[in-house]
Parts: structure tokens; sequence; C-alpha cells
């Protein structure tokens, strides 16, 4: 597969490079528009790798392309010109990602379209200094000082060969910068936002900083594009350049070297093939493109319905094996609460718990059954204990680590098991031990065999034992559990039973909701149980023998 | 005085957008998935009906068409591309932009021209020194109308309570006997309906082309978004100030005016989502 | 007695974790039929499967009818149940809500004389009904379908006696009517009648007492240790 990649893709670089002999110079200034499009879906691909899929990516290359055609137009020189250009980008990334931070992500995209249009509406609101509807130009041409009387200007062909050969290094950047370095951590956040920020990452961060290296390079693709051309065009801020690097960048799985190349076939498609082969009517052929590039898309994403295979996996691990957790350094802390009431917002009765406290390093079960609100009650714990103060909690060691282990889903969808544990793992160690580590509790859980795999493949019991690991490499005082065994088979069950054991031997204090009274009853040294919280009036308490 | 023009202007493009937030806000009710398509159906149906009226069928008869041409797009995205997305919202987002950009060169192949006749009441009557047009009026007219009607069947008919009750608890209406999937459609067809009625009624400010209908559905999901989809009042709010920001920019600094209501949309979006959405 | 409810190869799986295992279960016409299962047998997320309310594989038969798809069409096709776990029934008033359940005829009339309970609280919102009261919805609601299989789980926990007891003469009224009842309960004292079945740890067979083997149902194979499944929406 790798192997066919690598051909393809030394196909047609050969072919691009190749190319220009062979087109006329119209064909050639259209082919490096198309080119230049491979910045916005790196861009578009990074954004929806952190979770905020933009509609702005082709604005952020006007954005690049304004911004240089002016500084140039003023004599800066070409080269500096177009770095800004990539500044203007990342700034205007940066920003939209600040505002519009807590949204969600369809919400999201409808602001980034907005903001979009707003650039194109303020383009044409200063036609004076933007030139309007015809654009901004001429712009100078790629220019490099070679002394003091001489300049190098490129010509159509060499304009060419530099945009492609920075539209490729923009793409593996992007592609490399995901896999590795920030990548994890960047595609943690938009796996799940609140178990990157449980697992102490600062999500906002992240989003800037994916979203303002995608405008960098939207920006710089777009600066060059207008220096070839000679103009910067306004359609960049409209609809249609707005759809294409999305559409490409979620065709492509979120890959932006993958998404590039999908965006340029289709700017190429739109651009260069389909009029030379004679296209006309309407809709025009960059549009036709588009179209088909959206039926692509949708062909891609429409989920078929296929059953994931969860049949549980012989050979889970050991239950009986040592746990590695000497390493993790844990230190429990007590807790002491008092009577909780959780109302919903039109003021229904949802969680009513009486007062309880746990000693560290011992393990409460919360049982009850569906409806009860163990979830609703543990979600309210974790979010008490791991900020305020709140005078019906109390967490004695000031600086206790509270943990949340959700009820569904595990690790973090977009990354691998491994990459998991070492982002869980990183939080409180310094990164090199992070790695052996995360590759013992691998091994100890036996995921060995799915280590590279992404979570959100896994059969649901090995997405639990990751989960598993993940909170507790995140070394907490206190561990929540909502209902930690829930879809194990036998074999996970005993091992993730012994797990909890073990981590509450070593101090670590457990708070375990669950529905199976009996795996509760062999780890549990108390008992909280609740009642539907509107259905008796006094919920009651029955601390376990 | 110009203020009377102003607040008409502003309140007759208020109705619009309100309308197709309306329309988004039923759609997401019922589904949870943001109807992005909602301009390109609008437009769809907007342009069936010039085409009839254009050619020789009576004005009802034009907007009944185009209405059904709406509507019956809106029921097949629920079915195509709605109905696997549930729980998915992004996805359902973008399959619906792909969807509109498809549909959009589907319309563009068939309406090639650059805009299209629909009647208009005409005429303008000077009040105050200010210009008011008569359209306006009826906009703002039908839009009352049509939101107080959609008020009384939500409030007292059956068919509104098996909305509100997909709307509230989607699993509990299912156990008692509401069909969802029929009420997701429905919900889905009268957004599309909704929506073309303001294509139509808005077409002296928005012409009728197979490109258009962008930028009035999208201040329209910006009200809705803003607006939190469950309280009308805030919707309307939120509509109100992308309209104000609209006219009352326009109005001084020319084409300024799209910057700034395109910057209060983003803001009310922003702020909206800070403030009202825990 | 005709068979009103057939079963076959009926399984739930949640996560690697086989919840419900069934390969035969019938019930018959005119008899209320009590199952016994202890706390995590899998009983809700039995009845939840023959609701249509999770997702499933197997065969449910009314009448010889195949009977598949989402709850409302598993209620069209004669088969309504009251669930005891999972989402409330929200954004509407008690009134509405049975109007809805009735679809057109006026047996919500009739459940509001039944339960004066509800009736009293007729143009409240449903989600502000406290647990009782929502319980006695449901069952209202399943009862409004008029349905050929009745499915009840838990029905009477926590309610009030007066409630209790007109659960219990709804569920002996409909047996009589020449429905199927099923009731699951978890306190085999708690049922209207003494439990034909017992479920527990994947073993099936007459509770005790019930008067030897009886047809309503055979080999009914819960999962050991099973906890009742999350409840997941179905929309």
């Amino acid at each position: 597969m790798i192997n066919r990649v690598i051909v393809l893709g030394a196909v047609c670089v050969v072919a691009a490079l190749v190319y220009p002999i062979f087109a006329s110079g119209p064909q050639l200034d259209q082919a490096a528009t198309a080119l230049a499009l491979a910045g916005p879906a790196a861009a578009a691909a990074l954004s929806a790798a952190v979770g905020r899929p933009t509609l702005a990516a082709a604005a952020l290359a006007g954005a690049g392309a304004y911004t240089s055609g002016l500084l140039a137009r003023q004599g800066v020189p070409v080269v500096l010109s177009v770095l800004c250009g990539g500044g203007a980008g990342a700034t205007a990334a940066a920003l939209v990602a600040l505002v519009c931070w807590r949204l969600e992500a369809p919400a999201f995209l409808v602001a980034s379209l907005l903001a979009a249009l707003g650039g194109g509406a303020l383009v044409q609101a200063l036609p004076a200094a933007t030139g309007a509807e015809a654009g901004l130009g001429p712009i100078p041409p790629i220019e490099v000082a070679l002394g003091t009387t001489k300049n190098a200007v490129a010509t159509p062909v060499g304009d060419f060969h530099v945009l492609l050969a920075v539209a490729a290094v923009v793409a593996v950047v992007a592609g490399l910068g995901l896999l590795h370095g920030p990548g994890p951590v960047w595609r943690a956040i938009g796996s799940d936002r609140e178990r990157a920020t449980a697992s102490g990452i600062r999500p906002l961060v992240g989003e800037i900083g994916a979203l303002a290296l995608g405008g960098l390079m939207a920006g710089l693709c777009g600066a060059l594009a207008a220096h070839v051309s000679r103009v910067a065009s306004p359609s960049a801020f409209g609809i249609d350049a707005a759809a294409l690097p999305l559409l490409a960048a979620l065709a492509a799985g979120r890959q932006p070297i993958a998404a590039a190349g999908i965006a340029v076939a289709t700017g190429l498609v739109g651009q260069v093939v389909l009029p030379a082969a004679g296209w006309h009517g309407p809709p025009d052929a960059g549009s036709l493109a588009l179209g088909l590039l959206a039926v692509a898309t949708v062909a891609t994403l429409l989920p078929t319905g296929a059953a994931r295979d969860d049949r549980p996996v012989p050979g889970g691990p050991s239950p009986d094996d040592e746990w590695p957790l000497a390493a993790l350094g844990i230190r429990g802390a007590s807790v002491e609460v008092l009577p909780i009431t959780v109302r919903s917002r039109e003021g229904a009765l949802l969680v009513a718990a009486p007062s309880f406290s746990v000693a560290a390093g011992q393990v409460l079960a919360i049982v009850g059954p569906n409806g009860s609100g163990k979830s609703t009650l543990l979600r309210r714990l974790a979010t008490i204990l791991g900020r305020e103060r709140d005078a019906s909690i109390s967490v004695d060691g000031g600086n206790a680590r509270c943990v949340l282990m959700p009820q569904e889903g595990g690790g973090f969808g977009f990354c691998t098991v491994r990459e998991t544990l070492v982002i869980a793992g990183s939080h409180q160690r310094a990164a090199s031990s992070s790695g052996p580590l995360a590759d013992a509790w691998i091994d100890r859980l036996g995921l060995r065999d799915v280590a590279g795999a992404y979570c959100a493949e896994l059969p649901a019991g090995r997405r639990r034992l990751a989960e598993l690991g993940r909170v507790l490499l995140s070394a907490p005082s206190v561990l929540l559990c909502d209902e930690p065994l829930a879809g194990l088979d036998d074999g996970s069950r005993a091992a993730a039973v012994s797990c909890l054991r073990a981590a509450s031997r070593a101090g670590l204090t457990i708070l375990i909701a669950e529905h199976d009274r009996e795996a509760v009853a062999a780890l549990a040294g108390s008992v909280v149980t609740l009642e539907r919280a509107d259905l008796v009036g006094e919920p009651l308490t029955s601390p376990a023998t | 005085m110009i203020v009377l023009q102003l607040a008409v202007d502003t309140v007759s493009a208020t109705a619009l957008y309100a309308l197709v937030a309306l329309a988004v806000s039923l759609a997401y009710s019922g589904s949870g998935i943001l109807n992005l398509a909602i301009g390109q159906i609008a437009i769809a149906g907007g342009l069936a009906a010039a085409a009839a009226t254009t050619g020789g069928w009576p004005l009802w008869a034009g907007v009944a068409l185009g209405v059904g041409v709406g509507a019956s797009l809106g029921a097949a995205a629920e079915r195509t591309l709605v109905k696997p997305s549930i729980g998915r919202p992004v996805l359902g987002a973008v399959l619906l932009i792909a969807a509109a950009i498809v549909l959009r060169e589907v319309l563009i192949g068939l309406f090639p021209r650059t805009s299209y006749a629909f009647p208009v009441v005409g005429g303008a009557v000077r009040v105050w020194g200010g210009i008011v047009h008569i359209a306006d009026v009826v906009t703002i007219a039908s839009v009352a109308g049509a939101a107080a009607a959609g008020v009384v069947v939500l409030r007292t008919t059956t068919v509104g309570a098996a909305l509100r009750a997909t709307a509230g608890s989607p699993g509990a209406a299912e156990l008692l006997g509401v069909d969802t999937q029929m009420v997701r459609t429905a919900s889905f067809a009268v957004a599309g309906a909704l929506a073309t009625g303001a294509a139509l009624l808005g077409v002296s400010h928005f012409p009728l082309t197979a490109e258009g209908g962008v930028v009035l559905a999208l201040r329209g999901v910006a009200a809705a978004v803003a607006g939190g989809y469950r309280s009308p009042a805030r919707v309307l709010l939120c509509a109100l100030a992308i309209a104000a920001g609209q006219v009352i920019g326009g109005f001084y600094l020319g084409s300024g005016g799209e910057v700034i209501s395109d910057a209060v949309a983003v803001g009310a979006i922003a702020i909206g989502a800070g403030v009202w959405h825990r | 007695m005709s068979l009103r409810l057939r079963v076959e190869q009926l399984r739930v799986t949640y996560g690697s974790r086989t919840v419900v295992d069934v390969d035969e279960l019938e019930a018959e016409a005119g008899r209320l039929a009590v199952v016994v299962g202890d706390a995590g047998s899998g009983k809700s997320t039995l009845a939840a499967a023959l609701a249509g309310a999770v997702s499933s594989r197997g065969r449910v038969a009314v009448d010889g009818r195949a009977v598949w798809g989402p709850p409302s069409q598993r209620r069209r096709l004669g088969l309504a149940a009251a669930l005891r776990d999972g989402s409330r029934v929200s954004g509407c008033t008690v009134a509405e809500a049975l109007r809805l359940a009735a679809g057109g005829t006026h047996r919500d009339r009739g459940a509001l004389e039944r339960f004066p309970q509800l009736a009293g609280r007729r143009d409240v919102m449903a989600q502000l009904l406290s647990g009782g009261e929502q319980q006695l919805l449901r069952v209202a609601g399943a009862w409004c379908a008029a349905p050929l299989v009745l499915i009840l789980d838990s029905p009477t926990v926590g309610l009030a006696p007066d409630a209790a007891d007109a659960v219990t003469r709804l569920a002996r009224e409909e047996a009589e009517r020449g429905a199927a009842v099923v009731w699951l309960e978890q306190d085999r004292r708690a049922g209207p009648e003494p439990p034909r079945l017992h479920l527990a740890h994947g073993r099936i067979g007459p509770a005790q007492g019930s008067g030897g083997a009886d047809s309503a149902g055979s080999g009914v194979t819960l999962a050991p240790g099973t906890s009742d499944v999350p409840r997941r929406s179905l929309s």
C-alpha cells in the first residue's frame, strides 16, 4: 500500500515538473492556481483533525494574498511580503479559533463561513485599497535579489515550480506534524475535548496552534499564488472556495497530504482538464469539479451501517500478575461529600445523593438502577473536585487530582492506543519516562497487538481496557469510574477488577458506579445505594458489610 | 425622517432571517442536525415558483409549486443524509453542505440566467420623510402570520405535541407510539417550505438566482445558532441584531453593511454560545 | 389457548458482552405471565429488546406475524411495552402524551379514568412529573395502544399502594380481554401472581411453586452477572 502511494507520488512529481513544457501560458496560470489549493486543504485537514472543521481555509489564503499584494505594491521585497501573508493567515486563524472557542463544531462551521464572507465583504467595502471586484493588482512577480543590482525574476515556468515546491513542502509538513510532535495531542483534542482536558491538555492552546499552523500554510500558498497570477482575487472569500478545502480534507480522512492531493486534483480538473476537454456550459468547469468532489465526499462519508466486530478477543490480560503501579506514584486522598442535589434545567430532580465519605485508599461503590443518577452524580463530583472549592466537598491534600472514567467510549478515538497512553502519562511526568511506562501498561493490559491501532477501531472491550490504562496513567488521587466493567467479557472483567483492587491497595481512592453488584462487592469497602431520585422520598444509604 | 424607513427595512429583514431561523430550528429540534442546505433548497423552490409564474401559471399555483419543491427537497435530504447521521452533528452538517453544492450545480444547469423575475407587490409610500416599500410591509405581515400560525399549531394540535415530545426525548416519544422518523422527515419538509417562503418574500432584496440564497440562509442559520434553537424570543433577538447591523450599517457605510452584519452574526454566535448554551 | 407472542434466538450484546441470549420464549393469549429475575439478570434489556428500544438480533412474532422496527412500529403491529429505565417523557403535557399514545382512539380518556393520579396532573408538563407518575404515564401509554402483547417491566416498583393496585388491575383485565401480558419483576412477592419463570445467572426454569411446566416460556437464558444495559437512545 505504502509502495503504491510512493510510486503515485513520484509519478505526480515528475508529471508536475514536466508539465510546463507542454502547457500554454494561461493553462500554466490555471494549473498554478490549482496547486495553491494545497495550502488551504492542508489547513482544513489540520482544523478538522483538531476538532474545529473550518470553512474559512480559502479565506485565510485570500487574506494572505491581499496582505502580500498590498505590501509588495508598497515596495516590500516579495519574499518578505509572502512571509507576511503567511503571518496574516496565521493571525486570522488564531483569532477565529479564539473568538469561537466555546462553540460546538457545527456552530463553528457556520461562524467560520460567516467570517470568510465577512472578509470578502470587507474587501468589497474598501475598493480604493483593494480594487474591489476586479481584485488587487497588478502584483509584482516573484523576485529574489541576487545582488545590489541584479534581481532574479521568476518566469512563468519558474513560478510554477516554486509554487509546486512550496505546496509539496506545506502538505508534507502538515502531514508529519499531525503524525508526530504536536499531532497526537491535536488529534486527542479533536477526538474528545473533555477527555483531553481531563488528561491535562489545554484544548484551546492546541486548537489555536493547529489552526494557526494551518493559517500560515494557507496564507503562504495564497500569497504565492497571488504573485504568480499577478492578482489577488476576492473570489477566495466566496462560498465555492470555502467548501472545497473542507470537502477535500474530509474525503481524505483528515490527512493533510491526501487532502492536498485531492484538492489539487479537483482544482486541476476544474481549471485545466474540463476546459481543455471542451466543457463550457453552465455550470462552469470549476463548479462542476466542486460538485463532483461533493458527490465523492458524500459517498465516502455516508456510513455504510456495517457493524463493528465486538466479539470478545480470546486471551485477555491475566488477572493474577503484578500491575506496574509503583511507577505511577499514586497518592490517594480522602473525600467527604455532603448531600448533593442536581436538578435539570427545567427543575426536574436528577440526583438526590446522601452524604458519604471515603478514606484514602478505599473503594466506594455507588449502585442503583438506570436512571438513578449515578452518571450525573459522578460528573458533578468530577466537576467540583477538579475545579472550584465547594462547601459540599472537601478533599484533603489540597491538590488532589480527580479523574473521571466516563461510561461511553475509551481512549482518544483518533489516536492510537500507544499515543493515548503516552499523552495520559506525560501530564505528570517527563516525556522521556512516559514512553516506557505506556509500553509497560500496554503489555500488562494485553494490548500489545493493537498498540498501533486507532482507539476508534478497537472492539469495545479492548477500548475500555485502554481507557482504564489512560485514567491510571494520569496519576489521579481520586478515580471516579462510571461503569468500568460494562461491556467487558469475563476475562477482561476479571483483569479490570484485579487492576482496580491493586490500585486501591497502592493508595488510590476509587468511587465506582456500577450495576453489577457482584463484581463491585468483591471490590468495594462500602456501598451507597441511589434510588431513582424522585421515586422514593428519602434516598437510602446502606454501608455494605 | 429616515428613522421609519430604516425601522421598516430592519424589521422586514429581521422577518426574513427569522423565518429561515424558524425553519432551521424546526429541523434541528427533530433531529439535532443543522440543515446547512436550507438556502439552496429555498432557492430551488423559489426558482420553480418563478419559472411557473413566468410560464403563465397563476400566482398562487406558482407559489404552491415552489413551496412543494422546497418541502420535497427537505424531506429527501432528511431521508438520505440526515437519518444516517443522527448522533453525529458534524457529519450531518458536512453532508448537507455537499448536497447543497450538488443541488446548486444542478440548478445552474437548469436555470442559467443571472436572475429570475417573481412578481413582487409593487409600490412605495412616502411616510415621514422616508420611503417605505409595500413589499416590506407584506413581508412583515406574512412572517408574523406564519409565526402565529406556527405557535398555534405547536401549542394546541396533536401534531405539535408529537413534535415537542420528539424534541424532548425521542426514545420516550417512540414508546408512546410517536413515529419519530415521520416527525423528522415532516419537520425537514416544513422547514424547506418555510425557507422557500422566505426566498419568495425576499425577492426584492435577494434576487432569485441559482447561485444565490446562501447569504439569506446563512444569516438565518446564524440567528438560529446564536439564539439556541429553543427559545423563539432569543432567536428573534439575534435575527434583529443581524438585520440591524446590515440595514443601518448599509445605510451609513454602503457595502460596509455586509461586513457589519457578518461581524454581528459571528459575535452573536460566540456570545450566545457562552451565555445561553450551558 | 393460542400463542400470542413467540420469540426466537433473541440476542442483545453490549460491547463484548452478551446481555440477553434467549433461544425461545412464548406467551399465550389471555394469560398474565410473571417472570422474576434478579438485579442484573438482563430482564430490563429483554423488555427493551422486545419493545424495539435497543437493537437486537432474532425474531419476534405476534400472532404469527413478525414484529420489528422501532417501538412505534411495533406498537402498530400489536406489541406495546412500558419500560422501567431510560428516557423520561418530555416536552408535552400528560394529557397530550396520552392522546399521542391513543392515536385517534379515545382510550386516553379511559386511561385518565383508570389513573386518577394522572388525571390530577393532566396539564402538567411530563418532564416535571415525579418518577412514580412517569411510571404510571408509561404504563397508561402502553395500555392506550390496546395491544395484543403487553410487556411490563417492574411496573409497580416505587408506586404508592393505590397506584400499584390500579396497575395490577389493569394487567389482569388486559389478560382477561385476551392479550398476552408479560410482567417482568425483581421481587417475587410484588407481582400480581406467583411467578412462572425464574431468570438468574443463565438458568431458566419454572419458578418454585408455579405448578409444573407451563407454556409461558422455556429455554430463556440470560448471561450470568449481566448488568442492565445503559440505555442508548434510538432516534
